[in-house]
């Protein structure tokens, strides 16, 4: 079995923004949603995720704050900004555009 | 719209320049709090808390590395290493008085000799009429001849008389003054 491919470049933002759009969580949560949805697909590196995030901190696409969590921890929440969702609206017409150009070429067939 | 972004991105930089250490600090905290939550995730997995804790420090990575990595985000870097440039600047120029004391001397007195030349070239040369206050309204009047027929009309400039320039004086309301 092949490893795992590596994330399209830019796209670790685009699937962080949607699934901050589901609801706010903390980069843990963030880490461990990724591996769930995808079932084990996209394997995002914990060393990569953060900066990610904090790219969109200070992008103004999402916005931090520290909060208890559950037994007695705080934890950095991230939440979506509204200019977060107009971008994530933006990449996700992008990314439509893209795999559809992609998915076009791949499946030719050949003669 | 793009008001409320500007302003809550003069916000972020402002805090990653002057609150810095705390925002290493949180940045820190944000990571320890991930590492602590792998360190558990193991141990509930059936892991020792030694195998855990190893585990989740290879899971995460370089913790130095990914600081610098979430740092570098911040878009201060530019100015920071200004600064430090700045200080380090002083410092060298701390380090030997003697020198700095050289230096800063030759400057001087080049910059102060190239700016008193410059002045006077620029009285003497460049603005001729240091009195009249509008240079530009300035133009300069001449008399020309008609007789050496039309054709040499354009050529044959000549300097205005002293009766002339009396007449221009007392009548003429082109212009606001006259010098010679």
């Amino acid at each position: 079995m092949s490893k795992p491919s590596d994330l399209v470049q830019g796209t670790l933002d685009l699937l962080v923004l949607k699934i901050l759009a589901l609801q706010p969580l903390n980069g843990w949560d963030i880490s461990r949603r990724l591996k769930q949805i995808s079932g084990d697909v996209l394997q995002v590196s914990d060393g990569s995720l953060y900066p990610s995030l904090h790219k969109l901190e200070q992008e103004g696409w999402i916005s931090a704050e520290w909060r208890p969590s559950e037994n007695n921890r705080r934890s950095k929440f991230y939440s979506l900004t509204r200019q977060g969702r107009k971008q994530l609206e933006k990449e996700t017409a992008n990314w439509d555009r893209l795999s559809a150009a992609i998915s076009g070429i791949v499946r030719l067939k050949e003669v | 719209m793009r008001w409320q972004r500007l302003l809550s991105t003069i916000r972020l930089r402002l805090r990653s320049l002057f609150r810095r250490s705390k925002a290493d600090q949180e940045l820190r905290d944000e990571l320890q709090d991930h590492l602590e939550r792998q360190i558990q995730e193991n141990i509930d997995a059936g892991m020792t808390p030694d195998e855990a804790r190893l585990s989740a420090l290879r899971a995460l990575g370089g913790s130095a590395q990914i600081e610098e990595q979430c740092r570098e985000q911040r878009r201060v870097r530019i100015v920071e290493d200004f600064l430090q440039d700045l200080r380090y600047g002083f410092r060298q120029l701390r380090r030997s008085p003697g020198f700095s004391t050289l230096a800063v001397l030759c400057l001087t007195l080049g910059i102060g000799a190239n700016a008193a030349v410059f002045s006077w070239i620029e009285g003497i040369l460049l603005r001729p009429f240091p009195a009249v206050a509008h240079q530009e309204r300035l133009v300069a009047i001449a008399a020309t001849k008609t007789a050496g027929g039309k054709k040499d009309i354009e050529s044959a400039y000549d300097n205005l008389s002293w009766p002339d320039w009396l007449d221009f004086q007392k009548n003429c309301t082109l212009f606001d003054s006259f010098i010679v």
